[in-house]
């Protein structure tokens, strides 16, 4: 079984109209047959309840809001997934019985939750998670940017242990669940036979396309901003031609509210020559500064690249580590694109100093 | 030049003193991707744009059809339930249609003259294949629209003919038909809905042009002229 969560609006015109359905679909489907909407493979099987927003309510209120609302959320997924709980299947043998399939045959099957498709809000919602951590392992909020080699991988959730934990609710175990940024509370993930952790895949359109493209962009317009080269770069972003299925961008980057994944798709193939045609030139100072920003943006987009592969071996999957490693070295050059308002300010004066002179 | 070495090293300095730092989720957790893909394969299977065609048949186009009132949310699941339902049974049709020695289960999907002349209670018909949900708004078991189907039939009956469909080189399965008209058979449009759907599922399922024979207006015209009916109908 592989289960998908994802909010859309449905009107934005009639009271900003919101669902946030959860559909189910079966993993041993084909993934042609799967990606035909015409199939009908995907079903939807529940609306979850969309929390109010809270602004103007005092801030201990607000807590015990989210509490709420983080009951109400498992209390409705408790039925949903009742079946598939512990206490329905106490042991590995048990859970089986006879299913039709579309071929008219009977099948001994068991349903086994095998994935949660959602994106990275969502899974913290769902795994009563804080929000802005990393929900496969349990890396500290303060070096999610570090680069991490594989063989020194954060320790993996456990979320039996965070079970045991909100259950003995004492201080010592509050405090460690405090340490791993987990709620209290009844989860009904922690009492599905499976690996939790496990559950959420890696997803190309939300986690790259709309999520790290969207930073790179940022990151980048803000360094050829520090470099007085915003201009020069926007000017050749809008220029380039409609070649193949690339459509002409008219306005630059800043000026759309949100890109959408088919033209961050088509974005990522000239992003690169975009980026390396508006550094050109610079004072031997600045060069290699550019250098390393034109390695960065060339590593993301590489990794990128490989990730779409259709079929993987232990090559291309040495390829991606090696370029992860890159896209670390040189994120640096990138930095002050993150920086608080005191940051710019104060580089942003010294700048001018140096451009009068 | 110094100034701009010393500037940039200095914005760097500056902002990693003040509260700049690349952390967020997203990039930490493409380190992770490589051992997924170890695990689970490619992830072009998990990409979103796949679900995120779900919502159209599921949500949006209830919605559209909806009168975007307060009680539109159940109007919106009932929408989506109902087209459901027909699609699986068109499925079911399609499948049965595949194969050619499950004639007796056909006949039972699609109803014959036979079935006409002695109606058979809705438990009685092959439960197996038909899986829609249980989903009428009055309650009613799929099923029982077979009756209604039928009863409807009843009404509109003009003529039975027995008809088989050719793809080309071999023959598809046999089937009785109910046209309007006997006389003007060979224009397609003249016919009867009914016959027209149930053409729809074969030639769907098929996916080539398809041949009629009317096999009892072959019989009739076999003592007269001494010809095949054969009708080419794409």
């Amino acid at each position: 079984m592989i289960f998908i969560s994802d909010g859309t609006h449905l009107s934005n015109f009639a009271g900003d109209k919101k669902e946030w359905p959860v559909y189910m679909t079966n993993g041993y489907l084909s993934s042609n047959l799967q990606g035909m909407p015409s199939t009908h493979s995907i079903v939807i099987i529940a609306l979850l309840p969309i929390p109010i927003k809270n602004r103007n309510i005092p801030q201990e209120r607000r807590d015990d809001q989210w509490q709420t609302n983080r009951e109400m959320l498992d209390e409705l997924l408790t039925r949903v997934l009742h079946p598939l709980t512990f206490k329905q299947n106490p042991s590995a043998e048990s859970g089986y019985y006879n299913v039709l399939c579309a071929d008219s045959n009977f099948r001994h099957c068991k349903p086994v939750v095998a994935a949660w498709l959602a994106n990275c809000p969502e899974y913290s919602d769902l795994h009563h998670l804080e929000q802005h951590v990393c929900f496969r392992c349990e890396c500290p909020k303060n070096k999610l940017g570090d680069y991490i080699p594989p063989d020194k991988q954060h320790p993996r959730r456990d979320h039996n242990l965070y079970r045991t934990l909100s259950d003995d609710n004492t201080k010592a175990a509050n405090a460690e669940r405090y340490w791993c940024h987990v709620h209290r509370g009844f989860n009904v993930f922690r009492h599905i036979p499976c690996i939790v952790s496990d559950l959420p895949k890696p997803d190309l359109l939300y986690k790259m396309q709309i999520g790290m493209f969207d930073h790179l962009q940022k990151l980048i317009l803000h360094f050829m901003k520090a470099h007085e080269r915003l201009y020069k770069n926007n000017a050749i972003w809008s220029s380039a031609p409609a070649y193949h299925d690339l459509t002409p961008k008219t306005k630059s980057y800043e000026e759309v509210f949100q890109w959408n994944g088919k033209e961050m798709k088509e974005m990522s193939r000239y992003l690169l020559g975009v980026v390396t045609k508006s550094l050109r030139g610079g004072c031997p100072a600045q060069r290699p500064i550019f250098k390393h920003a034109i390695e960065c943006t060339r590593a993301l987009l590489e990794f990128y690249m490989y990730a779409r592969h259709k079929s993987h071996d232990d090559v291309t999957s040495s390829y991606m580590e090696d370029t992860l490693c890159r896209v670390h070295t040189f994120k640096d050059y990138f930095l002050l694109g993150r920086a608080g308002k005191k940051a710019k300010a104060k580089a942003n004066a010294l700048r001018t100093e140096l451009v009068k002179k | 030049m110094n100034a701009w070495r010393d500037y940039i090293s200095h914005e760097i300095e500056v902002s990693k003193e003040l509260d700049a730092d690349i952390n967020f989720p997203k990039i930490h957790l493409m380190s992770h991707w490589v051992e997924q893909i170890r695990q689970y394969g490619d992830l072009q299977q998990y990409c979103a744009d796949r679900h995120d065609q779900a919502h159209k048949t599921n949500l949006q186009d209830g919605w559209n059809a909806s009168n975007h009132n307060l009680n539109s949310l159940p109007q919106v699941i009932t929408f989506q339930r109902r087209i459901l339902c027909f699609e699986i049974r068109e499925f079911n049709l399609q499948a049965l249609a595949q194969h050619r020695g499950n004639s007796a289960a056909t006949c039972k999907v699609l109803p014959s003259g036979v079935d006409l002349a002695a109606p058979q209670s809705s438990q009685s018909y092959a439960k197996p294949e038909f899986m829609g949900p249980q989903n009428r708004r009055d309650g009613k078991h799929p099923d029982a629209m077979i009756k209604d189907f039928r009863a409807l039939l009843k009404n509109m009956q003009h003529s039975t003919h027995r008809v088989t469909i050719y793809n080309g080189t071999w023959e598809c399965l046999n089937l009785r038909v109910v046209t309007r008209r006997i006389y003007r058979m060979n224009n397609f449009t003249q016919w009867s809905s009914v016959f027209t759907m149930v053409l729809r599922f074969k030639l769907r399922a098929l996916k080539v042009n398809a041949y009629l024979r009317f096999v009892d207006a072959q019989e009739a015209r076999a003592g007269a002229e001494g010809t095949d009916g054969t009708t080419g109908c794409g």
